[in-house]
């Protein structure tokens, strides 16, 4: 288990990361999503054991970043938002050395690479320079680089960008994967769409301050006290919103165009079948009423300014 | 050093691979690898010339003189091999995932110094081959205690070497600067102080050798002269090479050994390396 308690940094005055909170379970696939500057290389950091928090801390399955940082390492892959690859070794060369400071035992190190090879879709690239490699194999690599030894929690930097879609399609199935493999996975990205499909847990940062954390569906449904009707007619648009307006738990009610109306209702759905009661027995021609499925992509520009630091 | 500090610096440290690294990295052939290939090729033939010429010669070379030209090989050799152990993987952005890992930064010291000392242990059986053949047959006089001590001054230098390099190295945010800044201080050191000294007293052989005392190719020099069985005329007695140079090359690397771990703390993370916004100053 992953538990952040206040965890802020601070630069002079600048405050990167503001008292960020939240836990996460095995199995969790956290998206940590936040324009850029929002402060999520910088938590990602601090609970790599990489800066120091200027205050508050983290645990991890009961080790502490701060007081007991060896131990948390030992239990974390970490993966930077860029490579840092060596040139001139080969692909099984560059993973041996992780295992080995890793303390991978020397006799399980060859079963070990080649599963995670496996896992990456690397093993036909073993005896391949690193330096040949494609972006989305050395992004892959890095990535089989951090489960050498299989970490409880990975801790990825927005792994997908620079990827071609089809190579960022790869990274998110195995992302998912990892997730059924029952480790705390952190995927960071200021890409929203990137994040949204195969995420359980979010989070949206913005200028350091965690604005939301929850499960997917639990954020969306909580950032809207109202749901948004789409009305079409086929025609009295205008008419048909002034006429809402006067009934009960309407909010707002505005004709698109011609034909369509958006109704902002804090009603129920028993509440919301009489409205179009009312509608259809006002003479207004409707001929479709829907919901408009709320998305991540809403939430997060709903609660975020835009702001950048 | 205590046991446990020796269990976590050396036997139990998983920094050690650098030495597998090193191996790999400058002795390692093949497709792909060719300039290391080439390179090796080149060292291989004047390795061999080295023999030949030795075999041919054996009686003309002093072993001492042998000595010299090996530690002037150290002299080079160990910043240009070692110049990148830190400041390198600092640019290729690797040290962070290395930071990140459960090393602390006294192994991961230990770790590249004992993998440059492998490179310089090498080095130096290599050349111990041609020296033996020249001390077996040198047609001059080589008292077996000076012999010792120009082999252990060469060694211990050339450990000192290994250590100033990884200490700049440490320091350095580019590895070339490590090169420069390392070379530079040889030059100075070496060169360029004692002939200021002489320059500046005109001579005066006492200051020459204090300014030039812990400089290992005056040592090796001093010690030819004293195998030959002439003596220093003046200056310091000729007892005092050998030990002293080696004790202080020693004791030096080791300072500059703590010195680097305690270096690595700030580059722990690149607040150091980015620029200071205004609002820091
Ligand atoms: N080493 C540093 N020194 C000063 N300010 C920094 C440093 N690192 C990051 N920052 C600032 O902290 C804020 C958060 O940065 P970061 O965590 O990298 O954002 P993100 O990864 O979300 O894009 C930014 O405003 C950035 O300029
Ligand atoms: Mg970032």
């Amino acid at each position: 288990m992953l538990e952040v308690r206040n965890l802020r940094k601070q630069y002079g005055d600048l405050v990167a990361v503001n008292g960020v909170s939240f836990c996460l379970q095995p199995g969790d696939v956290f998206g940590f999503i936040g324009s850029n500057g929002a402060g999520k290389t910088t938590t990602i950091r601090m609970i790599s054991t990489l800066l120091e928090p200027t205050a508050g801390t983290a645990t991890l399955n009961g080790a502490d970043i701060v007081k007991d940082p060896l131990a948390v390492r030992s239990m974390i892959g970490y993966m930077p938002d860029f490579f840092g690859l060596y040139d001139d070794v080969k692909v099984w060369e560059y993973l041996d050395f992780f295992a080995s400071i890793y303390r991978v035992p020397r006799s399980q190190r060859g079963d070990v690479i080649d599963n995670v090879l496996q896992l990456t879709d690397l093993t036909v690239k073993k005896d391949a320079f690193v330096q040949s490699l494609s972006r989305g194999m050395q992004q892959r690599l890095c990535l089989a680089r951090c489960l050498v030894h299989d970490p409880a929690l990975l801790l990825l930097d927005e792994p997908a960008s620079g990827l071609d879609p089809r190579a960022r399609a790869e990274l998110k199935a195995l992302i998912g994967e990892l997730g059924k493999m029952g480790k705390i996975v952190v995927v960071s990205s200021h890409i929203l769409p990137e994040l949204a499909d195969f995420c359980n847990t979010v989070g949206i940062i913005e200028r350091g301050d965690l604005l939301a954390f929850g499960p997917v569906d639990q954020i969306v449904k909580g950032a809207h006290t109202t749901r948004v009707l789409e009305l079409r007619l086929l025609r009295e648009a205008n008419a048909s919103a002034r006429f809402m307006l006067d009934l009960p738990h309407v909010v707002a009610a505005q004709a698109t165009s011609e034909s369509l109306v958006c109704v902002d209702f804090s009603g129920d759905y028993e509440q919301q079948a009489e409205l179009l009661k009312h509608l259809v027995s006002e003479g207004f021609p409707v001929i479709g009423f829907r919901e408009q499925e709320a998305d991540l992509e809403d939430v997060f520009l709903r609660l975020t300014t835009g702001a950048v630091q | 050093m205590t046991t446990t500090s020796w269990k976590h610096l050396v036997t139990d440290n998983p920094m050690l691979v650098e030495i597998t690294r090193t191996r790999r990295r400058f002795m390692s052939l093949g497709a792909g690898r060719s300039v290391n290939s080439g390179v090796i090729a080149v060292l291989i033939m004047c390795y061999l010339g080295l023999l030949l010429g030795v075999l041919r010669f054996r009686e003309d070379i002093a072993p001492i003189g042998l000595i010299f030209a090996q530690t002037a090989i150290f002299t080079i050799l160990a910043p240009a091999l070692l110049h990148g152990s830190i400041a390198g993987e600092r640019e290729r952005r690797s040290w962070d995932i290395l930071m990140a890992a459960p090393v602390s930064k006294a192994q991961i010291v230990a770790g590249k110094f004992l993998g440059a000392l492998t490179v310089l242990g090498i080095g130096f059986a290599l050349f111990l081959f041609p020296t033996l053949i020249t001390l077996a047959f040198y047609r001059g006089h080589t008292p077996i205690v000076p012999f010792l001590g120009a082999e252990a001054i060469s060694a211990s230098f050339g450990i000192l070497l290994c250590a100033l390099t990884i200490f700049l190295s440490a320091r350095a945010r580019r590895s070339f600067m490590a090169l420069g800044t390392t070379l530079t201080t040889l030059l100075l050191t070496l060169l360029a102080i004692p002939g200021l000294v002489a320059t500046l007293t005109m001579g005066n052989d006492v200051a020459l050798e204090f300014a030039c005392y812990f400089n290992p190719f005056w040592a090796l020099v001093a010690l030819v002269r004293l195998s030959d069985g002439s003596h220093i005329s003046n200056g310091m007695p000729a007892l005092v090479y050998g030990l002293p140079q080696v004790a202080f090359y020693l004791g030096f690397s080791a300072i500059l050994l703590a010195w680097s771990i305690n270096t690595l703390i700030f580059a722990d993370n690149d607040v150091k390396f980015k620029p200071r916004k205004a609002s820091d100053a």
